[in-house]
């Protein structure tokens, strides 16, 4: 039903009063999916994807009355995703205390317990070395390799040129499948 | 390697995960919602206690330095209250301290004379008298001390 509106549509709607809640929970419904997928592959525990995908949808709804349309509701909220993901994980290294157990060795070895995760070995592998990208490069990975997003897209919701999401991507791939091939 | 459909997505979440989220985040909104408008009154409040809090941290801190400061001077102080509570006139200091000392004197009458500063607490007409009695108890006449010098 929520597919059925388009974004002006559902932006219109969440600006009158009487219809926000209703407006909201089709925006909820259109992009819930795609945004928890997002998180999910940054910080990979079932958990607190579903706890930072609440969180964006709380920012955004308290945010979307300033929303100017100079972008695209979905491009925003993917930033706004993608910037509660990154602030949890950074958050996460600042309490870990030794440098030895770094949060993407923790990530991958929670991968191992994960009773959400069906992957096969090959894919366990793949988010192994994903995880060993730096920061940057894993999130345009991720956004290239999964989302299948355009760089066009990447680049809005990064604020990062075309050319230098080119480059990045194009490394990340580099080392993974360096990293793939090693073992 | 890369290109052998590794993309598809491994990761999955709990059954009706994604039928149920609409619901939970309806909760959500809702709580965030009386969670500002209880925020809104505090919000208020905050500043002012942050003021009332400073200054009875302030007087706090006053009283305790001055509570300090006093303490080197205690037993001056407590000197000085001890006599202001229990005030005595020098009258009537001199009054006791001669009267006992004058019951004492009456049984010892040698240290009358011996005793200097018996001498001086006690009037003159007093110590005359008390030379008198003394030599008439001593029979003891004025040629006799005379006599001795």
């Amino acid at each position: 039903m929520s597919e059925s509106y388009t974004d002006k549509e559902l932006l219109a709607m969440f600006r009158n009063e009487q219809r926000k809640n209703y407006a909201f929970n089709l925006i909820t419904r259109k992009y819930q999916e795609r945004l928890y997928w997002h998180i999910r592959k940054l910080v990979i525990s079932h958990e607190d994807a579903d706890d930072l995908l609440q969180n964006t949808l709380v920012k955004a709804w308290s945010a979307l009355d300033d929303f100017r349309e100079e972008s695209q509701l979905f491009t925003w909220l993917y930033r706004i995703a993608t910037n509660e993901a990154l602030t949890f994980l950074r958050k996460k290294r600042t309490r870990l205390f030794l440098p030895l157990v770094d949060v993407e060795t923790q990530l991958s070895n929670s991968l191992e317990s994960d009773p959400y995760f069906d992957g096969n070995e090959l894919q366990k592998k793949l988010q192994k070395a994903i995880l060993k990208l730096p920061e940057k490069q894993r999130v345009v990975f991720n956004m290239k390799y999964f989302d299948e997003l355009k760089y066009e897209e990447i680049s809005a919701i990064l604020g990062t040129s075309v050319g230098a999401l080119k480059a990045s991507y194009h490394h990340a791939v580099e080392k993974i499948e360096k990293f793939l091939k090693e073992d | 390697m890369l290109q052998d459909k590794l993309n598809k997505n491994p990761f999955t979440v709990p059954e009706n995960y994604f039928d149920r989220f609409p619901m939970r985040m309806q909760e959500r909104y809702a709580f965030t919602k009386n969670a500002k408008a209880g925020l809104g009154i505090w919000a208020t409040i905050r500043p002012h206690l942050a003021y009332v809090g400073g200054f009875v941290a302030l007087a706090l801190l006053a009283y305790g330095g001055f509570s300090l400061a006093g303490d080197s001077n205690a037993p001056e102080k407590s000197a000085i209250a001890n006599t202001k509570t229990r005030p005595v006139s020098v009258g009537s200091f001199i009054n006791n301290n001669t009267k006992s000392y004058a019951q004492f004197t009456n049984t010892n009458p040698l240290i009358r004379i011996v005793d200097d500063n018996d001498a001086k607490s006690k009037s003159k007409i007093d110590m005359d008298e008390d030379i008198m009695n003394y030599l008439a108890a001593e029979n003891i006449s004025a040629e006799d001390i005379l006599g001795f010098e």
